[in-house]
């Protein structure tokens, strides 16, 4: 009863930290005894350089136009239509790539790692890992440039040693990646410390080790 | 250079018919994850896709008629 009410408290602690719908990340829950760990998409900073090229495309677009039109007023509606076509263009790039940041998410329980990515029209990736098929060997955590460093968004890599071959497993530009690659290695340590047979106290409260950092 | 002009007239109509397809056919993808993974897409950005489906569709079918109008009065 009392190891049952600390496990809901942590879930319910852990649960805190997840940027996705609780209700729609349990719906990934489908293993005995499993809880969430976290859930998250990569940072919005990675919608930057879609935005950047719209916003330079409309104000491009625009000066065309006008400059245009001031020199050959007569084809306005020729240059409105060019402006038009470069705009649906942009936008429509612009909603792909939101739309592939939306639907591309990380899942992460005791159980089980779950990536998915659907890129709507294109491509369905949907892939898991299950912790008790692997061994993890190192989990590490890679950020790059002022940008990531000012907003704390990073990598965190993840190296299985599988029976037939070593894969890295990437969670990309996710925000504090630091506390991410803590709550995973607290998952892998427990995973390891259960096929031993037994539970390490200081494990079964992830957070206990998250505020070192 | 009338027919060069009409011309382009007819292509940017067909680009314009081209966006507006594609943007019907990206929405009603869309609907169908969303529906599939229990995810709700920001309105806005299906207001957008609306509007991508719309405005290039009517101001391609103007232009087009246009075109068309162009070419019978020739």
């Amino acid at each position: 009863m009392n190891e049952q009410s600390t496990t809901e408290r942590n879930t319910n602690m852990i649960g805190a930290k997840c940027n996705l719908r609780d209700r729609f990340a349990k719906k990934f829950l489908t293993l005995q005894d499993e809880h969430l760990i976290f859930s998250t998409r990569q940072h919005w900073s990675v919608l930057f350089p879609a935005i950047t090229l719209n916003v330079f495309l409309v104000v491009g677009v625009s000066v065309f136009v006008s400059l245009s039109s001031m020199i050959a007023p007569i084809y306005f509606f020729s240059f409105m239509l060019i402006a038009l076509i470069v705009l649906s263009i942009s936008l429509e790039i612009f909603i792909k790539n939101l739309a592939e940041w939306f639907f591309h998410f990380y899942i992460v329980t005791n159980r089980k790692i779950v990536e998915v990515a659907y890129r709507p029209m294109y491509s369905k990736v949907i892939y898991e890992v299950l912790l008790d098929q692997v061994r993890c060997t190192e989990v590490d955590v890679k950020a790059s440039g002022l940008s990531n460093e000012i907003m704390n968004v990073g990598t965190v890599l993840m190296t299985f040693d599988r029976p037939t071959n070593e894969k890295i497993f990437t969670i990309e530009n996710i925000k504090d990646p630091r506390r991410a690659a803590m709550h995973l290695a607290d998952s892998f340590e427990m995973q390891k410390y259960k096929e031993q047979g037994g539970v390490a106290s200081w494990i079964s409260n992830p957070l206990v080790n998250s505020s070192i950092i | 250079m009338d027919a060069l002009l009409l011309t382009f007239k007819l292509i940017a109509s067909t680009l314009l018919i081209v966006i507006s397809v594609y943007s019907a056919i990206y929405f009603g993808q869309i609907t169908r994850v969303e529906q599939q993974f229990g995810l709700k897409l920001p309105l806005v950005m299906k207001k957008v896709l609306g509007f991508l489906t719309m405005i290039p569709m009517a101001v391609s079918l103007v232009v087009l008629l246009v075109v068309l109008l162009e070419v019978f009065t020739y």
